[in-house]
């Protein structure tokens, strides 16, 4: 995994946040011997990273758990049986392992950036899963299929040009009027 | 009931969405990856009430989605869970009170244009 530290535009971000970081380790070196000697640099992944991460692990986790589940076989059951058998197939298991890591870096982004801007952004997924389908699952891509890619992307670039983040911050437990205008 | 199962997968998708948005912004940006840390933002997100109905909604929406990738193709799967790029700009705007400006609309519907053209 790659260890970035924010340069160019998240620099005022990252320096302010050290503090809090060594603050919240104090209180957990007590409670957890062994933290020191490991506490050494926070792994701080920039916007972009997240961004990449996110893609990559939805892409690759719906790939893996398209073809697990074709493996197994027809998946349509509101018991959870079904669900839990699936889940020993190792294509399954991988892509769930990878769908967690998308959930992770998809709820850290959002800490980031507005949701508006989010969106778009991760939408490069949906470009990337066609590409491996052409090329890894051999399902044809259609003409359509190329320009919707094509808008994708100049939606994306036109929405990567804007403000990551708007959205103003609320103390937990407002309600989400509150201090927005 | 591939159409069910694509309703099941945005409606949840779009309020879980929404919810984690909500309660990432009220929890604080992240910027610690390691796994200690991470461990931390769960434990914490444990008691954040929104990500708490969010993630939820996430699952329902999750399994809706294995459900319909075992009965169709990943081509026709994947593109037909992303037909709400405007309605959630719009809700973002209107609900999270995110600043839309042309940009980020036009973007918006460009990739939603894209999504459905990549869905047929």
């Amino acid at each position: 995994m790659a260890h970035e530290r924010g340069n160019s535009d998240e620099l005022q971000l990252t320096r302010e946040f050290p503090a809090k970081v060594l603050g919240s380790h104090r209180s957990n070196a007590i409670l957890a011997p062994g933290v020191l000697e490991n506490r050494s640099q926070p792994l701080r992944l920039r916007t972009g990273t997240v961004i990449v991460l996110l893609v990559v692990s939805n892409v690759l986790g719906n790939f893996s758990l398209s073809r697990g589940l074709h493996q197994v076989g027809r998946l349509v059951s509101f018991s959870p049986w079904p669900y839990i058998h699936a889940f020993l197939n190792p294509l399954v298991a991988v892509g769930v392992l990878l769908l967690m890591v998308w959930l992770i870096s998809q709820l850290s982004l959002l800490s980031r950036v507005d949701l508006s801007y989010a969106l778009p952004a991760t939408s490069v997924s949906y470009v990337l899963t066609a590409l491996m389908a052409e090329f890894l699952l051999h399902e044809r891509v259609s003409a359509e299929r190329w320009v919707g890619i094509g808008l994708i992307g100049l939606g994306v670039s036109l929405v990567a040009r804007t403000v990551p983040r708007t959205a103003p911050a609320h103390k937990f437990g407002d309600l989400p009027y509150e201090g927005a205008q | 009931m591939k159409w069910l199962l694509i309703a099941l997968i945005v409606i949840p998708g779009t309020i879980a969405d929404l919810l984690n948005a909500m309660g990432m912004k009220r929890n604080g940006e992240v910027y610690d990856f390691r796994p200690r840390a991470i461990f931390r933002l769960i434990a914490s997100l444990a008691r954040n009430p929104y990500v708490g109905v969010g993630v939820p909604a996430m699952a329902v929406s999750f399994f809706a989605l294995m459900a319909l990738l075992s009965i169709s193709k990943l081509s026709f799967a994947v593109p037909a869970t992303a037909s709400s790029y405007v309605l959630e700009t719009a809700l973002a705007k209107y609900i999270l009170r995110e600043h839309i400006g042309w940009r980020r609309w036009a973007g918006a519907s460009l990739v939603g244009c894209g999504v459905l053209l990549v869905a047929i």
